[in-house]
């Protein structure tokens, strides 16, 4: 296994691996200004078998495993006795019914699968480009860097890594960490090399067990991720966004100060768009039987306003 | 072998183990929750009061505030040791300053300074854990307001030395 950077490397990679101010100062789409109108419109040829394949886990009332809070939903109106005569249900009297809910839930965490807006995490009192991490606020949520940057979605080229399958195990064990190598090992398994404005999705297997545990499924434990040395990779081949079947980051890391490297350097040191908690056995198991481990990726997020990312249904098309 | 430092080592479970970590993360105190299991005590699904020392404890920091959609009885604050374990096993989960981790413990345990130094494991992997404090609350007592108390009194205990030193 290659040596991992030393804490004072990583931490250096703060100020070498910035982005800060290469795209402007009123920057806000990070790495996703890697991904050129050019790039989307050569990633729709690689549609050519017509098949689409989520990378979202259902989201779920009641306890899940990994939730920070359950998720809710309160039906508001419901078909409930609508069958008797006469009841009137959300649409009035007469013949017409329906149903409408509100739903609750924190995003963030390792249970629902989630875009990470660049206002999400802080470094020394600041986000990425130089903002004041005292722009999220209670009152307003985030007036600087929220998902609303995001807001026409995005569509590229997809690239899975499936490193699971390179080491020839269901799942990654939790000190198997992936470090560049493991990824040019996959990329040259797979035929594909990943350029600029690319998504890459990497697998370490760990969403096959917990879709397999259920709710007996601990998330509360030790797990295989990026290494933190991944980071001058994914700088230098402009990959616009990143996810994995995990929250990216190893755990632990092994760092004293920065213990989700992939996290804090990416977010706010390269403005790089993460996807935590993608289930990525279905998307797997169709790039084996196509043998094909590109795709056009699309990916919208929900358009809250002040809001640090959104719950997302990653698709990959083939 | 990587080695995990955290500020507080946390073993020994029951709702003292979260409420140390919470109130050592009001503070800024990094710590590491290992092995958790809930507290098996007699009347765990009972709610029941919680004294005047915990209220204090738990009100800074907004740890109370967590607590409080699920309370049984607002005032005083009343819950079931189960419901306090299973609300604020989550919300240490969130918490940046706190790392959870399950169904593991940390072996081969030796001071090292006013801290301690050991092996944790799953069974199968392996880290050195390096901390700078710890608490283990095994001994802690089954009543949820005593268990509270002594998690702040312990952390408490653990802040003044660290300040010392």
């Amino acid at each position: 296994m290659p040596t991992p950077p030393s804490e004072e490397q990583v931490l250096s990679w703060f100020d070498d691996l910035s982005n800060w101010g290469r795209w402007g100062e009123d920057d806000r789409l990070g790495t996703l200004n890697h991904l050129t109108p050019a790039k989307t419109a050569s990633a729709a040829q690689l549609v050519r078998e017509g098949i689409s394949v989520s990378c979202s886990y259902d989201i779920r009332t009641g306890r899940q495993p990994g939730a920070t809070v359950e998720s809710q939903r309160y039906m508001l109106s419901t078909g409930l006795g609508l069958e008797e005569e006469g009841r009137q249900g959300l649409m009035g009297r007469g013949r017409a019914g329906g149903a409408q809910e509100y739903i609750g839930m924190v995003f963030h965490g390792y249970d629902v699968t989630h875009l990470d807006s660049l206002a999400h995490l802080f470094w020394d009192g600041k986000m990425y480009n130089g903002q004041p991490a005292s722009l999220v606020s209670d009152r307003q949520g985030a007036l600087k860097h929220d998902v609303l940057a995001v807001s026409n979605g995005v569509s590229t080229r997809g690239v899975l890594l499936d490193i699971a399958r390179l080491r020839g195990v269901d799942v990654l064990a939790p000190d198997d960490h992936v470090y560049p190598e493991d990824l040019e090992a996959a990329e040259e398994a797979a035929g594909v090399r990943l350029e600029p404005g690319d998504v890459l999705l990497m697998r370490t297997g760990e969403s096959g067990a917990r879709l397999a545990q259920k709710k007996d499924y601990n998330p509360n434990k030790p797990r295989s991720g990026y290494q933190a040395a991944c980071l001058p990779w994914l700088h230098e081949r402009g990959i616009s966004m990143i996810g994995s079947d995990v929250a990216q980051d190893v755990s632990p890391a092994g760092y004293r100060t920065v213990t989700m490297p992939i996290h804090m350097v990416g977010i706010v040191a390269m403005g790089l768009w993460l996807i935590d908690n993608c289930p990525l056995e279905d998307l797997a198991a169709t790039c084996n039987r196509l043998n094909r481990w590109e795709f056009q990726f699309a990916l919208a997020p929900i358009r809250f306003q002040g809001v640090t990312g959104s719950p997302t249904n990653p698709l990959a098309v083939f | 072998m990587v080695t995990v430092w955290t500020g507080l080592l946390i073993v020994g479970g029951g709702p003292g183990a979260l409420a140390a970590a919470e109130i050592a993360s009001g503070y800024r105190l990094p710590s590491l929750v290992v092995g958790h299991e809930a507290g098996k005590g007699p009347n765990a699904e009972f709610p029941v009061a919680l004294d005047g020392g915990a209220v204090a404890a738990l009100t800074p920091h907004g740890v109370l505030d967590v607590l409080r959609p699920y309370l049984a009885v607002a005032d005083p604050p009343t819950l079931s040791p189960h419901v306090f374990e299973d609300i604020l096993k989550h919300h240490c989960v969130a918490d940046m300053n706190v790392t959870v981790y399950d169904a593991m413990e940390v072996t081969d345990r030796r001071p090292a300074g006013a801290g301690l130094r050991g092996t944790l494991t799953d069974g199968s992997a392996r880290w050195d854990v390096e901390a700078e404090a710890f608490i283990d609350t095994s001994g802690y007592p089954d009543g949820l307001s005593d268990a509270v108390n002594r998690a702040a009194s312990d952390v408490r205990a653990v802040l003044k030395r660290m300040q010392a030193g």
